[in-house]
């Protein structure tokens, strides 16, 4: 059994995190999320459309044991991410909060400057604040500085499932970093989850690369498997990298000896 | 009165609580978070929170995403 992930004073034993966008339906949401063996789970908060019945993915996953955190996506800048995490407080009764704040709607990466404000003003409200940003090992060291619960660098743009693009300043901010580093965004394959692992990271989290595969439950069970190795291979201790070979079988001269 | 609801003018008849209005539109406290005026309004006090002529009523609820 590998250690448990400790996020924000809370114990999880999966160390993958889904996200609920863009599933065909909620039952389908359910069973992914299950298959997944995720524990926590991420919602946005959007206004009500009272033309259309609320398509109620709470309960079932609640009903699952996944601890869920809203995000703050759509918010263009600080004020609005802090209007949003306030929102889903009030709606859900959590303080977890992950931080998104992306203007541009192109690539949506996080504005690091608003995300930064955001963050300080949330955790001197009391939230426990989840901050997706950029692989930027700076902008991580000074949201762990301001007392953020984990950063979320992005490994390539949002639903692109590009895979870990950013992995040299990943490398950075896993080895700086003294908070959890949960590798967000851009993982397009259960490999690219288990890479993250094997560097470091506390934990992974994957939307896309689930939701839009074929067969998204079995997706789900895939991340699930590499994740799981990842993490071992991590505690276990990855073997050094060396440049030149290095036997695996006895090395005598067996062969000549015998023909002489 | 009109009232400026999720962005859409709406007509109200009479003086009605912010709990009456959300009632009257089948939307539930449960998962719900409801901004007047862009200030958040607990569910604690809706039933208190009289509608004036002119506000701008906001409801919010989660919904999928990553």
């Amino acid at each position: 059994m590998s250690e448990p992930l400790v996020l924000a004073g809370q114990e999880f034993f999966s160390r993958l995190i889904i996200g609920t966008g863009k599933f065909a339906s909620a039952d389908a949401l359910r069973k992914a999320a299950q298959a997944s063996g995720a524990q926590m789970a991420t919602l946005a908060i959007k206004r009500v459309d009272t033309r259309f019945g609320r398509d109620d993915i709470v309960q079932p996953l609640k009903d699952l044991g996944i601890t869920l955190m809203p995000n703050t996506s759509g918010a263009r800048d600080a004020r609005e991410a802090v209007f949003a995490a306030k929102l889903s407080r009030e709606a859900l009764g959590t303080d977890w909060i992950k931080v998104e704040v992306h203007p541009d709607q192109k690539y949506l990466l996080p504005d690091p400057v608003e995300t930064y404000l955001a963050c300080k003003e949330l955790v001197k409200e009391g939230f426990k604040v989840f901050a997706y940003c950029m692989a930027d090992p700076c902008l991580c060291k000074a949201l762990e500085e301001v007392g953020v619960a984990a950063v979320m660098p992005l490994g390539a743009p949002i639903g692109s499932a590009k895979g870990l693009e950013t992995l040299p300043f990943l490398k950075i901010i896993l080895k700086e970093c003294h908070v959890p580093v949960v590798v967000d965004a851009g993982i397009g394959s259960p490999a690219d989850a288990a890479k993250s692992f094997e560097l470091g990271a506390s934990a992974v989290m994957v939307n896309t690369a689930i939701a839009a595969a074929r067969d998204p439950i079995a997706m789900a069970k895939a991340f699930n498997l590499a994740c799981a190795a990842g993490r071992e291979a991590y505690e276990a201790g990855l073997a050094a990298t060396v440049e030149t070979a290095s036997a695996t079988s006895p090395m005598e001269q067996f062969l000549s000896e015998a023909m002489q | 009165m009109q009232i400026k609801f999720n962005g859409k003018l709406q007509e109200i008849s009479n003086e009605m609580s912010l709990q009456q209005f959300l009632t009257e539109r089948g939307i539930p406290a449960d998962g719900t978070a409801c901004a007047v005026n862009e200030e958040i309004v607990a569910k604690a006090g809706w039933a208190d929170f009289m509608l004036q002529d002119g506000m701008q009523v906001d409801v919010f609820s989660l919904v999928a995403g990553g």
